[in-house]
């Protein structure tokens, strides 16, 4: 689980995050949505450190960092990082190594786990994502669904605590966006905690069991998918007027 | 002008010309082997969030890439021998080629250490590396490659250089070449032989280059 309190981030001076609680229990999966600006990728982003937060406190299972006594602690830092997986919008893979080099990197790196140990787990996840036939290919030789494939395993196979997800599936092809939607879904099947930010509305309300709309640095909206996008509120109403438009051309 | 005759007195001093050229391959694999290493030390002071190491490395970069080498090789050689400093030839010169090499090889790798996109810094944090364990495992393999040509500029040019070390009396090729020429009396067939040595010790360094691009060319791209 993943728990975040009195949130604040600003950059020069303009307040992106104000005051964000947010708690995403074991298991569940949470669909951070609303406009681009919102704040909602900084949120994703302050949860491990990769933006640097101004105040607030973060919970991941059983690890606790108060962003006011921490900054500045890498230690803190790192171990708040091995706690949480995260998958990038365009990836990130590294293409100087194999897919399953790009799995066990973390593994034999950080975690010291003996390179055997670490195959045997990395080819588990690449399995899952279906690419057992992949493990030897480089990234630049995968499609773009397949990359994200290869992003969640790397993720994955660190057991974290929860995955946090930047809109996993916005740099890819329209046809190749089912494929890491099915991965994600057998993962939520299987209760891994995650935080994902997506304008996927369809996947959020099938997938998620939480929605949270945020709207100028604040969390407007929260409940169960259903709730959300049925809100009375006006801006929500728009927001998924529009995307539920845009997704029609598609 | 260019007799036979005068072909054949400097075909009769290759065995001396070629310890001059093996001196010349000697002091230049040292000096590039140093320079590599300098250039690696001083571009990482130059990204270290440590102020002094950032400025004590502009400093640095700023003097030897800023005067001829040379210059340099004159001080260290001539000049240090004001403060009681007496170094031997080849030491000397071979500190002057790492330390004025080192300072342009330390751009190079700078910069194509600040090409790799945040992305992979990012996606290496995520999996809870150190600073260091990011450097060594993804940002330095990755800028190693694109550093090759423009490196190989730089080590190709560390070999001709390498020539001006005559100045400072070490008996490498040029210098060799400078003293048979002139006790024979023979001029341009020296000299030409002098350019097709170093010609072909160039020519080798490209195929060494060639072959190692094609070694770290990674399968599908980058």
């Amino acid at each position: 689980m993943i728990e975040v309190t009195g949130l604040f981030k600003a950059f020069d001076g303009i307040n992106i995050l104000k005051d964000v609680d947010l708690k995403v229990r074991p298991g569940e999966v949470c669909a951070i949505i609303g406009p681009s600006g919102s704040g909602k990728t900084t949120l994703l982003r302050c949860l491990n450190y990769l933006e640097v937060p101004d105040a607030g406190v973060i919970r991941v299972g059983d690890f606790t960092l108060d962003v006011q006594r921490a900054s500045g602690d890498s230690r803190l830092i790192r171990q708040l990082r091995r706690h949480t997986g995260m998958v990038f919008q365009q990836f990130n893979l590294f293409p100087h190594k194999t897919a399953l080099e790009n799995v066990t990197e973390g593994l034999i790196v950080v975690q010291k786990m003996p390179r055997a140990e670490a195959a045997e787990r990395g080819m588990l996840w690449l399995a899952k994502m279906g690419l057992e036939d992949k493990a030897s290919a480089y990234p630049g030789q995968l499609s773009g669904g397949q990359k994200q494939r290869v992003a969640i395993a790397r993720a994955m196979a660190m057991e974290p605590e929860v995955v946090l997800l930047d809109e996993p599936t916005s740099a890819l092809d329209p046809e190749l966006v089912g494929e890491v939607l099915l991965a994600l879904k057998k993962l939520a099947q299987e209760g891994v905690t995650m935080v994902i930010v997506t304008h996927e509305l369809g996947f959020a309300r099938e997938v998620a069991n939480k929605a949270v709309f945020m709207d100028g640095g604040a969390i407007l909206e929260e409940g169960t998918p259903l709730e959300v996008f049925g809100s009375a509120n006006a801006r929500i109403r728009s927001f998924a007027a529009k995307l539920g438009h845009s997704s029609k051309q598609d | 002008m260019l007799a036979s005759r005068d072909w054949n007195i400097v075909i009769g001093s290759f065995p001396v010309l070629a310890e001059g050229a093996l001196v010349t391959i000697y002091l230049s694999l040292a000096a590039m082997l140093g320079a590599v290493v300098l250039g690696l030390v001083v571009a990482l002071m130059r990204i270290s969030k440590v102020k002094f190491l950032d400025r004590t490395a502009r400093v640095y970069v700023s003097f030897f890439r800023g005067t001829p080498l040379l210059v340099q090789l004159l001080m260290l050689y001539y000049g240090l021998t004001s403060f009681h400093i007496v170094m031997d030839p080849f030491p000397a010169a071979l500190i002057g080629l790492i330390l004025h090499f080192g300072a342009y090889i330390s751009e190079i790798f700078r910069a194509t250490i600040l090409s790799i996109s945040e992305g992979q810094w990012e996606a290496a944090w995520s999996l809870g590396m150190t600073r260091p364990q990011v450097l060594r495992r993804i940002v330095l393999p990755q800028a190693t490659r694109i550093s090759i040509p423009p490196l190989w500029n730089c080590l190709i040019d560390t070999l001709k250089s390498s020539s001006l070390a005559s100045v400072v009396t070490v008996p490498e090729l040029t210098r060799q070449v400078e003293e048979q020429s002139a006790g024979q009396f023979v001029f341009m067939p020296y000299f030409i032989t002098l350019a097709a040595f170093y010609w072909a010790m160039v020519g080798l360094m490209g195929w060494v280059q060639e072959w190692l691009e094609k070694k770290l060319e990674i399968p599908g791209g980058s």
